[in-house]
């Protein structure tokens, strides 16, 4: 069984590798953060994941939400109590508590052997591919502003933001004030261009320059990513 | 409240009859536990609660490997504490970090 371990702590990654060894599993990569495994996985896909739940930006959780098709995860937690999220995603055979002991261990793998895979195979499709576009909605939206209906281009739009009973559309060349709502304009814009990335932001995820921690630069405004939001930007984005 | 004396008990045990194995886990707990205690510090003195209690909450691994059963209990109610933005319980939580610093640097 080809396995991979994700885990910020390098205690942890190596109590779990050392037990790889005893439990002759085919321990093909060690991640110290989710996102540098998301890019493994989409070259290469493993039979077992050992997933540490409690991560900084990126949490297990978002991983899994981000894989197309997980493969089996056992989670590894600090928490005696653990997390009653986890038994939503039927990817998770196991869970194991920090320190893991080797019988424990063994069980674990054990347990993920016997448990067929959720989905026919691993991806090996790029994740960029993962949301196709659902809608066509043209290339332009016509907004209402003082009587006159003005017409946006949807590539000029850089974000769109909530401002109360408004909401303030920026765009290459100028910004403008619209009484209306983010659901209500989300409704209208194409998912292929648009996303929301937190209660009070829509961004055209194409004028993206960079992204840190949770946020993204677009033109000169930081936008933050709710952590909910996040694993659904980075689905869309064309990761190296 | 009584701060427990940290062992390698545990360590032992994961390392099972691997002397190497244990040598290791020890050099990275070396590494390892000063790097996350500064950093509870850090977000300590900025009252950043919220990323206090996610310091805590991976020190709980290296309080349970020490072998130290009541302060991992502890650690667990103060990251609870933490997460409502209460550090009252800071003190006590100093004096668990000051063990484990101590325990490190003597082996």
């Amino acid at each position: 069984m080809d396995c991979i371990i994700i885990d910020d702590e390098a205690l942890a990654r190596a109590i779990v590798s050392n037990h790889c060894k005893k439990a002759n599993l085919n321990l093909v990569a060690e991640f110290d953060n989710a996102i540098a495994a998301i890019k493994f996985l989409n070259q290469q896909p493993v039979d077992l994941i050992f997933l540490d739940i409690h991560m900084p930006d990126f949490t297990g959780f978002d991983l899994i939400q981000t894989l197309k098709n997980p493969p089996r995860i056992v989670l590894t937690t600090s928490d005696r109590n653990f997390a009653i999220e986890a038994f939503e995603y039927e990817c998770i055979v196991d869970y194991l508590v920090k320190p893991v002991e080797l019988p424990r261990f063994l069980k674990s793998v054990e347990k993920a052997k016997q448990v067929k895979h959720p989905v026919s195979s691993p991806s090996t499709k790029p994740l960029t591919e993962v949301n196709e576009v659902k809608t066509e909605k043209g290339t332009d939206l016509y907004v209402n502003i003082d009587r006159r209906l003005i017409k946006i281009n949807f590539d000029s739009i850089l974000i769109i933001e909530a401002k109360g009973d408004y909401i303030l559309i920026k765009t290459d060349s100028k910004n403008y004030t619209v009484h209306s709502t983010l659901k209500k304009i989300e409704e209208k814009l194409p998912d292929s261009k648009f996303l929301k990335i937190h209660r009070s932001f829509v961004i055209n995820f194409h004028k993206i320059i960079d992204i840190e921690d949770n946020s993204v630069l677009i033109a000169k405004d930081v936008i933050p990513i709710s952590r909910s939001n996040r694993p659904i930007l980075m689905k869309q984005l064309n990761l190296l | 409240m009584i701060t427990e004396t940290p062992d390698l008990n545990k360590i032992k045990h994961i390392a099972a009859d691997s002397k190497d194995f244990e040598y290791e886990l020890i050099s990275i707990l070396k590494e390892e536990l000063p790097l996350e205690i500064n950093q509870y510090y850090l977000h300590l003195k900025t009252q950043d609660f919220i990323k206090c209690a996610a310091d805590v909450h991976k020190l709980k691994h290296k309080i349970s490997i020490l072998n130290m059963h009541k302060s991992y209990e502890f650690a667990i109610i103060y990251e609870d504490e933490l997460k409502l933005g209460d550090d009252k319980s800071s003190l006590h939580f100093d004096k668990i970090l000051n063990a484990m610093s101590t325990f490190i640097s003597k082996i």
